[in-house]
């Protein structure tokens, strides 16, 4: 663990470098850990703290830009390529004028990103056509499918999965452990399903199925309903 | 549709080389210049179906490596005028050409004719790859099963992503009867599952067997019913508007009856 974190004082803040090789939950428990042992120092909120080193995505970037204004009250939390534009427009453009009411506008933030706590550091895809035969789609957070999904596709997601058209290939949510997903197709007709760590089986013909159905967990059951009732 | 077609379905046995054999013919008898290219290499047999099998001297292999010139190795067949064959290897296998060279190849062909029809061999692998290297359209053959329709559902996928929009589906070996008892799939079940346009239905007919073994397609046969839906299939690909024969009506045995002394 040593060493994929390096610290560097500069004149206004602080640069952090994330190194390249490590993965990103591991960046951040490593992160977290060091800055509380160093809390006390990063207490001046003026601080500013540059993140350099590992991409990262927007989700993850947003994740740690939390953190740091929760945890420690630091708000300037940029990255370095953001720094790099921002050197040069800092130069040429004047900020823009503060905001009437700053603390009411950060509420409403908050409130937004709990909403979406759950999809949280999970990007979705959205697809505008059929998975055919062989095709496999996944992904970390949801999947939409506006098209079929035909006997021989695969979509597997770590959040939930809709599909606008006939499902008829293998669809697995929660496929990471999430238990809160579902599956929406407007036409179920699957040979097997999947929710988190349960696999059904559809020993018949599902084809008579009548309107939009959503399959979802219930009791560490898999329980398919008409999308109508709740 | 464009003017080079890979007739393509990933499982073996549908009938794709009998369907380049009978839509080449086909075009070359609507007076178009046609050459058909089998890229099934070491398991050639385009050359037997059209009868030329002993004419054979120079082949695919040979004009992509430079052996011979590509004018050597096309095969003219003298019963049809403008139909050109140019044969595969059977000595060899599919890792013998290249993707980038079959390209070339088809590049060179597109000059010399109106069109240019590629058998795929069966599979996804390097074969398949070749035959699509050149193709600006695709026509992929189904029978009514669902093993074959996943392949097929497949190969649209690969042939999408090869950068192939234009394709169309050519259900082969229909049976109404069998149709209408439920055991086999319909035309419209198989449409809904693959979703692209249809080009034609070729229905079970016995005369092609006769046909494949004589080295005669069925397409010149006025009396198959085969023929008059392959026909049909060219006209298609010139562009001309044909509907569908109606295969419930043509296909009982009366119906053929009917259809001989009316010939």
């Amino acid at each position: 663990m040593q060493g994929i974190i390096t610290f560097k004082g500069k004149e206004k803040g602080l640069e952090i470098y994330l190194d390249e090789r490590s993965t990103y939950p591991v960046l951040r428990e490593e992160l977290m850990e060091k800055l509380k042992k160093n809390q006390d120092f990063f207490r001046d909120s003026e601080t500013r703290v540059i993140i350099r080193g590992k991409k990262l995505s927007e989700a993850q970037r947003k994740e740690l830009r939390r953190v740091f204004a929760m945890d420690f009250g630091i708000r300037d939390v940029i990255y370095g390529d953001e720094a790099d534009l921002m050197r040069e427009a800092e130069l040429k453009i004047e900020k823009p004028p503060e905001a009437a009411h700053p603390a009411a506008r950060d509420e409403y933030t908050d409130e937004v990103e709990l909403v979406s706590n759950a999809y949280f550091d999970a990007q979705s895809i959205f697809l505008n056509n059929t998975v055919r035969s062989g095709q496999r789609i996944e992904c970390e957070g949801d999947i939409v499918v506006i098209g079929d999904v035909n006997p021989g596709g695969e979509v597997i997601a770590g959040g939930s999965i809709a599909v606008f058209g006939r499902l008829r290939g293998l669809a697995h949510a929660g496929c990471a452990g999430r238990k809160d997903v579902c599956v929406a197709a407007v036409n179920m007709c699957p040979k097997q399903l999947r929710l988190s760590g349960r696999v059904v089986t559809f020993p018949g013909e599902r084809e008579e199925v009548h309107g939009p159905e959503v399959a979802e967990l219930r009791d560490g059951k898999v329980v398919i309903r008409p999308v109508s009732v709740k | 549709m464009e003017n080079v077609i890979v007739i393509t379905s990933g499982k073996g046995g549908v009938g794709k080389t009998t369907s380049t054999a009978n839509l080449g013919t086909g075009l070359a008898m609507q007076g178009k210049k046609v050459v058909l290219v089998d890229t099934d290499i070491g398991l050639r047999n385009l050359d037997v179906v059209l009868g030329l099998e002993n004419r054979i001297v120079y082949d695919l292999v040979d004009v992509v490596e430079g052996t011979c010139k590509l004018k050597q190795a096309l095969i003219k067949d003298k019963r049809y005028e403008g139909l050109y064959l140019l044969p595969a290897a059977q000595t060899r296998n599919k890792m013998a050409v290249a993707p980038e060279q079959m390209k070339e190849l088809v590049a060179e062909l597109e000059q010399e004719f109106d069109y240019v029809l590629i058998d795929c061999p069966a599979g996804i692998e390097r074969g398949f790859k070749n035959a699509v290297a050149g193709a600006k359209s695709a026509i992929v053959v189904t029978v009514p099963e669902v093993s074959s329709v996943r392949d097929a559902d497949r190969i649209i996928g690969l042939l999408s992503a090869n950068g192939i929009e234009d394709v169309r589906l050519l259900i082969n070996r229909l049976r109404p009867d069998l149709v209408r008892k439920g055991d086999m799939l319909a035309i419209d079940d198989t449409l809904e599952i693959l979703g692209i346009d249809l080009i034609g239905v070729i229905p079970e007919d016995e005369m092609i067997f006769r046909s494949s073994n004589l080295g005669e397609p069925a397409v010149t046969d006025n009396t198959s019913l085969a023929g008059e839906a392959y026909r049909n299939v060219t006209k298609r690909i010139l562009g001309e508007d044909v509907p569908m024969l109606d295969l419930e009506q043509k296909a009982g045995f009366f119906g053929r009856i009917k259809r001989l002394f009316s010939k």
